[in-house]
């Protein structure tokens, strides 16, 4: 799963130490105390779960590096059942653990009862691919100074009008150690890197931008692709024009479609609202929601995937879940909380994260969140040009502004776009200046008009929601020139 | 011990170095429809410690506070600026400030420590109570939290500054539903205070009042798009002047040649009736602060001085860099990351006109109030927000209600357009802003009336 400790800009910040299985272990022996203590202390069943996080992460500004941050993180969540009222409290020294122990208990007393269980150990822990790259863990500034440099110079190799005015690359090593008190115990260790850039292009009064982004947990990132791309973009949004308004056909990049998704789609499908009547999906099990040609899923082990793991942060293992299969509902995504409240089976989505924040943190107790929401169409030939030459005349969007401001209850949502292009009888015409994007998303689903089979694994930008998207155009969608 | 690592960092060759520290405690209480989902109290400390090198950041932060632990975090900042020096672009020269020493403790009349759980729950389960009494309320979701952070700034120039600020928030997310038609709706009141928050602004008036706004929003039509007048209320009006000019006046964004605003100090961008300051100073507001993450003082800046661009947001690099001083905008969200060019709380000012005066000129346009948020392309000058709420002015009248309008343009031409502003001025909700870190803010202004805006209706 992605790195827990703080991230600057797109890129996750950790500590550089060498990785050994010693430390590893001893934090699972230490979980395993916990969770002893805490059952003598009072608690019913317990879940006993630590953080350690290591990294170090390089920006740029003008094109050269200006400053390198790191850092190092642990942390340990404590949870407990008492009388079936649940309790949570943090600490950040093993120290500290009796004293948090006890603060857990005590908050028990306030918590909604409960049918909730810890799970227990399964028969064996699904394959979640290789997290974790020894290259990766021992990749020194010097080294990522050196990839770094590789970038800028592929982007201003492109055009000299063109220059990084941001971004950089974040490397991290992460440990995850869970014990409860049914006998559940993992360890799960990774290691990531993220790669973004920033890019600006200006000739004379006209001004453009192009971003990209991306991620792995292999030492495998092509930086000078990314920074190439980056620059093509904004090389290309050049002398944007204005165009008239209309309801239109839109072509969103996985890019942009993953700002939309992340803040009306994915929590139209969190159990915890969809059963209290507080999605555009509640009370609609069975039914078309969207597309007939659409499905869509999340997977907890889609390789390289950003929430890829063995298992979710509650210890429950991961799996692919249905949630729409041809355009029908079939599921909604649930912690072990909300399924215990809601009588059915988690999803593995319990996550420790929330709020406008994209990381995982020890001390934020366990909500849902998707792992990798992938939407997918049937047709597995269709690559982005194929959506395109579908679209006698329509945009194509790059790039999204103020998506989180959107009505996650309805879906209704009014955006700005300065990165996208005017597309005429199948191809891109010409770049766009500015226009606005409004609309209802859920309806527009049911609009799709092709999708592509370009899926991209990508992390939330103000949310932890992991997803897997493709190139998708839809219609019914206001553009405001 | 800090001054035993910092002078080590200067042994080894640094220019410069400081440690940030700080020690957080805080509650957070999450409840539905009554009951309580989440109760989650906890302490945190850590450090970070910041060299420069060879005119590079090296950087560090650890929340292990033992002396090896420290010693070995300075070890890690400087061989992280030796890397980063190989590939700098222009050396960094920190702007000169005098090291500050001394405790500003802004300590809360009502300590959050005083209050009870059962007495934090209470504040949150009244608001969900009373919002629940008005029809059409579907579900709530309300959430109360506060925290305290003890910070202690120290530099390699002799800086020792100790300081302590308390926040306290109480938000409700409310579900109306009404004939297939369904809206959420955030209301929140925030201070830089402890429980006597709660006695300044009451939760209950304003989830009430948040409620009301949310089933008049049901009720209301589908807002026109296109290009109209504009007058924005007090809260929009702040989220205005946050987005449209704030971040492009990030000195961040000035010196990495990512904003429209580069090069233009001096200039006229709007009419002589347009001030728009930022003042972390103002008693009790969200986004105040005692003094910056580089233990610089904090003092109202004057962004726009009628019409003309006064100054930029700068930390002490920003300032160097632009041959200025710093003014106090480096702030962290928390000791885990670095400090960074950030605002607290952006006003416009207060102009000549009435309410009554701003609308009669306006034949047909738009009454927006409240916000959803906004986000901003500071390099090609772009914005967006959205207004929680808004009206159809027609004929100088407020008319029809209506929903889901949004705004967006370019900086340099909606300053420009800004015609009138009003004599109200007032603070707007708290908020919080992301730069890729998270920090409390505030803002607001007076009523302004702004012509052709590009409005983007919902369905």
């Amino acid at each position: 799963m992605m790195s827990m400790t703080p991230r600057m800009s797109m890129t996750p910040k950790t500590q550089k130490i060498p990785m050994s299985n010693d430390n590893g272990n001893a934090l699972l022996d230490l979980c395993e105390k916990g969770v002893k203590k805490a059952l003598v202390a009072g608690a019913e069943e317990t879940e006993i779960s630590m953080m350690q996080g290591d990294g170090f992460s390089l920006s740029i500004q003008n094109n050269a590096v200006n400053s390198s941050s790191g850092g190092t993180g642990f942390g340990i969540a404590i949870r407990v059942l008492r009388n079936r009222r649940p309790g949570f409290a943090y600490c950040t020294h093993a120290g500290e653990l009796d004293r948090a122990i006890e603060q857990a208990i005590s908050s028990s007393s306030l918590g909604k009862e409960t049918d909730m269980h810890f799970p227990g150990q399964p028969q064996g822990w699904p394959d979640a691919g290789s997290l974790f790259d020894p290259g990766l863990a021992a990749l020194s500034p010097e080294d990522g100074v050196e990839m770094l440099t590789g970038m800028v110079k592929a982007v201003t190799a492109m055009d000299p009008d063109v220059n990084v005015t941001g971004g950089g690359i974040g490397v991290g090593t992460d440990r995850f150690a869970l014990a409860n008190s049914r006998g559940l115990s993992i360890l799960t260790e990774s290691t990531d890197i993220s790669g973004s850039i920033y890019a600006v292009c200006r000739k004379g009064d006209d001004v453009s931008t192009g971003f990209e982004s991306d991620f792995s947990y292999r030492n495998d990132l092509d930086l000078p692709a990314i920074g190439e791309t980056a620059a093509r973009l904004a090389l290309d949004s050049l002398h944007g024009r204005r165009i008239e308004g209309g309801t239109m056909p839109v072509v969103f990049t996985p890019d942009a479609l993953s700002n939309l998704v992340e803040f009306i789609i994915v929590p139209a499908f969190l159990g915890s609202r969809a059963h209290r009547g507080e999605s555009v999906y509640s009370d609609r099990m069975g039914d078309m929601v969207v597309h007939p040609g659409l499905s869509i899923y999340d997977d907890g082990l889609l390789p390289g995937g950003r929430n890829t793991s063995p298992s979710d942060d509650e210890g429950v293992p991961s799996r692919r879940v249905d949630l729409v299969a041809d355009g029908e509902l079939r599921s909604y995504l649930y912690d072990l909380g909300a399924a215990a409240e809601y009588g059915k089976e988690s999803t593995s989505s319990g996550m420790r994260a929330g709020g406008l924040a994209s990381g995982r943190s020890f001390k934020i107790p366990v909500e849902t969140h998707s792992r990798n929401f992938t939407i997918q169409g049937r047709n597995p030939g269709n690559g982005k040009e194929d959506v395109l030459a579908e679209i006698d005349r329509g945009v194509l969007v790059h790039e999204i502004l103020g998506a989180h401001t959107a009505n996650p209850a309805s879906g209704d949502f009014s955006v700005n776009s300065s990165t996208l292009f005017y597309i005429e009888n199948g191809e891109i015409a010409y770049p766009v200046k500015q226009a606005m994007l409004s609309g209802n998303f859920p309806a527009a689903l049911e609009k799709m008009i092709a999708i592509g089979n370009d899926l991209k694994a990508m992390g939330g930008g103000l949310s932890p929601n992991g997803m897997n998207l493709p190139t998708l155009a839809l219609d019914g969608i206001r553009v405001t020139g | 011990m800090e001054q035993k690592i910092m002078d080590t960092a200067l042994e080894r060759g640094a220019e410069f170095c400081d440690i940030r520290s700080q020690q957080k405690h805080g509650t957070s209480l999450e409840v539905k429809d009554g009951e309580i989902r989440k109760a989650v109290s906890g302490e945190e400390k850590g450090a970070i410690i910041r060299v420069l090198y060879n005119g590079v950041w090296g950087i560090y932060s650890t929340n292990r506070l033992g002396t090896t632990d420290l010693e070995n975090a300075l070890v890690q900042a400087i061989k992280l600026a030796r890397a980063a020096s190989r590939n700098a672009g222009e050396k960094i020269t920190l702007a000169e400030v005098d090291p500050g020493r001394g405790e500003i403790l802004w300590k809360p009349r009502k300590p959050p420590a005083d209050h009870s759980i059962e007495e934090k729950y209470s504040v949150i389960r009244d608001m969900d109570r009373a919002i629940h009494e008005i029809p059409g309320i579907l579900t709530v979701t309300t959430g109360y939290t506060d925290g305290t952070v003890r910070q202690r700034y120290c530099s390699s120039e002799g800086a020792d500054v100790v300081t302590e600020v308390t926040r306290t928030v109480a938000q409700a997310v409310l579900i109306a539903r009404e004939e297939g038609r369904i809206i959420s709706f955030r209301t929140r009141v925030g201070k830089t205070a402890g429980f006597e928050t709660f006695d300044l602004e009451d939760p209950v008036e304003v989830g009430v009042k948040g409620a009301e706004s949310a089933i008049r929003i049901l009720r209301a039509k589908a807002s026109p798009s296109g290009t109209m007048p504009i007058i924005a209320d007090p809260d929009l009006a702040g989220v205005f002047a946050h987005e449209a000019l704030g971040h492009a006046a990030e000195a961040d964004a000035i010196v990495g040649h990512e904003s429209v605003l580069e090069g233009r100090l001096g200039e006229t961008l709007g009419g002589s009736h347009v001030s728009i300051y930022d003042d972390p100073t103002i008693e009790h507001a969200f986004g105040s602060y005692p003094c910056d993450d580089e233990g610089v003082p904090t003092r109202r800046r004057w962004l726009i001085k009628k019409g003309m661009l006064n100054d930029y947001f700068m930390d002490r690099e920003t300032a160097g860099r632009l041959g200025m001083q710093s003014n106090g905008a480096a702030r962290a969200e928390s000791y885990a990351v670095r400090p960074l060019v950030r605002m607290g709380n952006t006003m416009i000012d207060n102009g000549d006109h009435d309410f009554d005066e701003l609308l009669e000129g306006i034949d047909l346009g738009i009454y927006a109030r409240g916000t959803r948020g906004g986000q901003v392309d500071p390099a090609k000058g772009s914005f967006q927000f959205s207004a929680q709420e808004a009206f159809l002015i027609e004929n100088g009248e407020i008319t029809v209600p209506l929903r889901d309008v949004s705004l967006s343009g370019s900086i340099l031409e909606v300053l420009k357009n800004i015609d009138a502003c009003g004599n109200d001025r007032k603070l707007g909700s708290p908020g919080f802003c992301g730069k890729g870190q998270m920090v409390p803010v505030g803002d607001g202004g007076p009523h302004i009336r702004i012509l052709d805006v590009t409005v983007g209706g919902g369905e």
